[in-house]
């Protein structure tokens, strides 16, 4: 097997405050391969986005990497200076962020906005970065891309600002695209046409990419591999579609039953309780207050995340090998 | 001033009655069984925004001739795409919004009509959960105070309103050492279980579901979803559950409108809705919502473009400019809701011409 283009060792991130030491990401491994799009799944809070975030080196204050290592085509990325993962950032690994709105300029135009990512990596004139801004825009089907370069966010709609944000995430080819949410909040006809979009990137410029999301259906649709997180840390590790025809954790198979479909009509059944808090998480294994598996063992002792079969892997004591 | 109504009244008594789940459901039903709870007739609402000193004004057509019925125990639907009016509807049902025209009957009687105080009696019977219970909540009430608050309103007595708090907080599922913290201190799913607590607080006949599980987590939206299924059988309440996501509105909805640039284009029961679409844009709409099921390969309509603005809305069907199977007609007439079978209407001009 070929070395793996992203690799996440035992990475630890935590965030002091003042109420105490919050574990937002607890010792997370996990591989990303070539060409591959590679599904985060988790709820709010379970450290899918700061794992995101730390790839590219962005956690601020009080947030600290405090364990762990990431590969990235071999080079360790937590060694970079910041003037390296300057050169890092926009070119080689690029990320799509949840919301366009915030996460653009209001005061620029989104074509200029574009161009600086262009003119930061790339060694050309303005007039160039221009053409092949305007070249990238139709690619990803905007109509009129010189009248929608000259717009300024609040002038187009959400699904439109997601698609700026998308060139400027793949304008200088970057060989790792992460992208976090990026179709939340957009109503599901504009999900579908992102979706769609961000396959074709995938197909045509040989992307890798990993997609952040809480949308079960959306990393069914796109996704090769997925990683499952919970409370900080990685629940199950599986191919897509054994992931979801036969799910191994606890936590996935409550997760799976618990939403309500379109396609079939099954009643959900809802997992009971709530996710822990960061600052207090349960000993053990986190999922041990709502599983209805748990025993003794599980309050104490924290799973680790082994390998199951067929390339998969789980973090619970009673998966079968 | 607010008139505290005598405890023996009959409204009172069935109020405690409903509160500790006595009776199921309202006395009255049997005599007005058919009379909906709630009947929209052609409301109409239109926002003026005022364009600089030269320009013209432009009107945005939030909600056209929207006619709907939600019936006692039951829950609408109404979903479309943001901007398609869905919440304007919900607001204007409740006269939260002044609508430009057109009649909202509650049990028969004219909310657009009555005078400020007897609209503030007719609100009890209608309530608003709000999509994020993190800004609906008085950050600075604790849970104790967001009830009381409610209910002093609802006038009871003071001896009554503590009793009432925690039967409301056990009815949602939440502790009586639950009473004494404050919003920030509850998970999301908590904090949308005391915003419904305190819709209930008025012994509601109605409650407009505003995207109540938009901002919850994946794993407790169900148990959220599940709850108002269960407050809806014990209180006999009716929803109207506004929502853009279609799954939660399939599994929780009697009946479904669907909405397009303030226009309702198909209306009929969920099952139907989502078993036989007849509207191509509420094909589009159910195609589009991703499938937890990866061997699931359907052949999947996408819409182009997006919905255009409430400013000027085409001209025709609405729809047309975006519809994969439009014809000549569209563009130059608009089609009127026909009738199907069980209720079900469709505004197309494919189904009408099929059908006539």
């Amino acid at each position: 097997m070929s070395e793996p283009l992203l690799k996440v060792q035992d990475l630890k991130i935590h965030f002091s405050t003042f109420y105490g030491v919050a574990k937002a990401v607890d010792g997370i491994s996990f591989e990303v391969q070539h060409g591959e799009a590679l599904g985060l799944v988790g709820e709010s809070g379970s450290g899918k986005s700061v794992t995101g975030m730390a790839i590219l080196q962005l956690i601020q204050p009080p947030g600290k990497v405090v364990a762990g290592d990431i590969i990235f085509a071999g080079k360790s990325l937590v060694d970079y200076s910041e003037k390296e993962m300057q050169n890092v950032r926009g070119s080689k690994i690029s990320m799509i962020f949840q919301n366009p709105r915030t996460c653009l300029n209001p005061v620029l135009t989104l074509g200029r906005q574009i161009d600086r990512v262009y003119l930061q990596h790339n060694n050309v004139t303005p007039a160039q970065a221009s053409e092949h801004r305007l070249e990238m825009l139709s690619r990803v089907g905007i109509g009129d891309p010189i009248r929608f370069s000259n717009n300024y966010p609040h002038q187009v709609s959400g699904g439109m600002c997601q698609r700026a944000m998308i060139v400027m995430a793949i304008i200088c080819e970057p060989q790792l695209v992460i992208a976090d949410e990026p179709t939340t909040g957009l109503d599901v006809t504009i999900q579908r046409q992102i979706m769609e979009l961000l396959a074709e990137m995938r197909e045509r410029m040989n992307e890798t990419q990993i997609l952040i999301t809480h949308d079960l259906g959306v990393v069914a649709e796109t996704c090769h591999r997925i990683v499952v997180m919970y409370a900080s840390r990685v629940m199950e590790v599986s191919p897509t579609r054994q992931l979801f025809n036969e799910p191994l954790h606890p936590y996935t198979i409550g997760l799976l039953n618990s939403i309500p479909r379109v396609d079939i009509d099954e009643q959900p059944t809802p997992l009971p309780g709530y996710v822990p808090n960061a600052l207090n998480r349960p000993s053990g294994c986190p999922f041990h207050p709502r599983c209805s598996r748990a025993q003794e063992r599980c309050q104490v002792e924290q799973p680790e995340l082994v390998p199951v079969k067929d390339g998969r892997s789980a973090a619970c004591f009673f998966v079968e090998k | 001033m607010q008139t505290i109504p005598d405890k023996n009244s009959p409204d009172q008594i069935r109020n405690d009655a409903l509160f500790l789940g006595k009776i199921p459901s309202s006395p009255h039903i049997e005599e007005s069984i058919s009379v909906p709870l709630l009947e929209i007739r052609d409301l109409t609402i239109h926002f003026i925004v005022h364009r600089r000193v030269t320009g013209p004004n432009v009107v945005v057509h939030a909600a056209d001739k929207v006619s709907l019925f939600v019936k006692r125990g039951e829950t609408l639907g109404l979903v479309g795409e943001s901007g398609s009016g869905k919440t304007t509807v919900g607001r204007g049902a409740l006269r939260l919004i002044e609508p430009t025209s057109g009649e909202v009957f509650l049990n028969g009687q004219n909310i657009l009509k009555v005078h400020t105080r007897k609209l503030r009696d007719m609100r009890r019977k209608m309530q608003m959960v709000f999509q994020d219970p993190a800004d609906s909540l008085n950050p600075r009430f604790t849970c104790r105070q967001t009830l009381v608050d409610a209910l002093s309103h609802a006038c009871y007595g003071s001896q009554d309103i503590l009793r009432k708090a925690l039967d409301l907080l056990e009815s949602v599922g939440l502790n009586p050492s639950d009473l004494d913290k404050y919003p920030h201190q509850f998970s999301g799913g908590q904090q949308q279980r005391i915003a419904i607590a305190r819709a209930l607080a008025f012994t509601p006949e109605l409650l407009i579901l505003d995207e109540p599980t938009a901002s919850l987590d994946v794993s407790v939206k169900t148990q959220v979803t599940q709850l108002l299924r269960e407050l809806q059988k014990k209180f006999n309440l009716s929803f109207i559950l506004i929502s853009h996501d279609l799954s939660n509105v399939k599994y929780m909805t009697n009946r479904v409108a669907v909405m397009y640039l303030g226009q309702i284009i198909e209306i009929g029961n969920t099952s139907d809705i989502f078993s036989k679409p007849m509207h191509p844009y509420t094909r589009v709409l159910i195609d589009s919502v991703p499938v937890p099921d990866p061997d699931q390969k359907r052949k999947r309509a996408s819409l182009i473009g997006e919905i255009p603005s409430a400013t000027e809305p085409p001209a025709g069907c609405r729809f047309h400019t975006r519809c994969p199977i439009r014809f000549e007609i569209c563009d130059q007439k608009e089609p009127h809701l026909a009738k199907l079978a069980n209720g079900h209407m469709v505004a197309c001009h494919l189904v009408n011409s099929s059908s006539e």
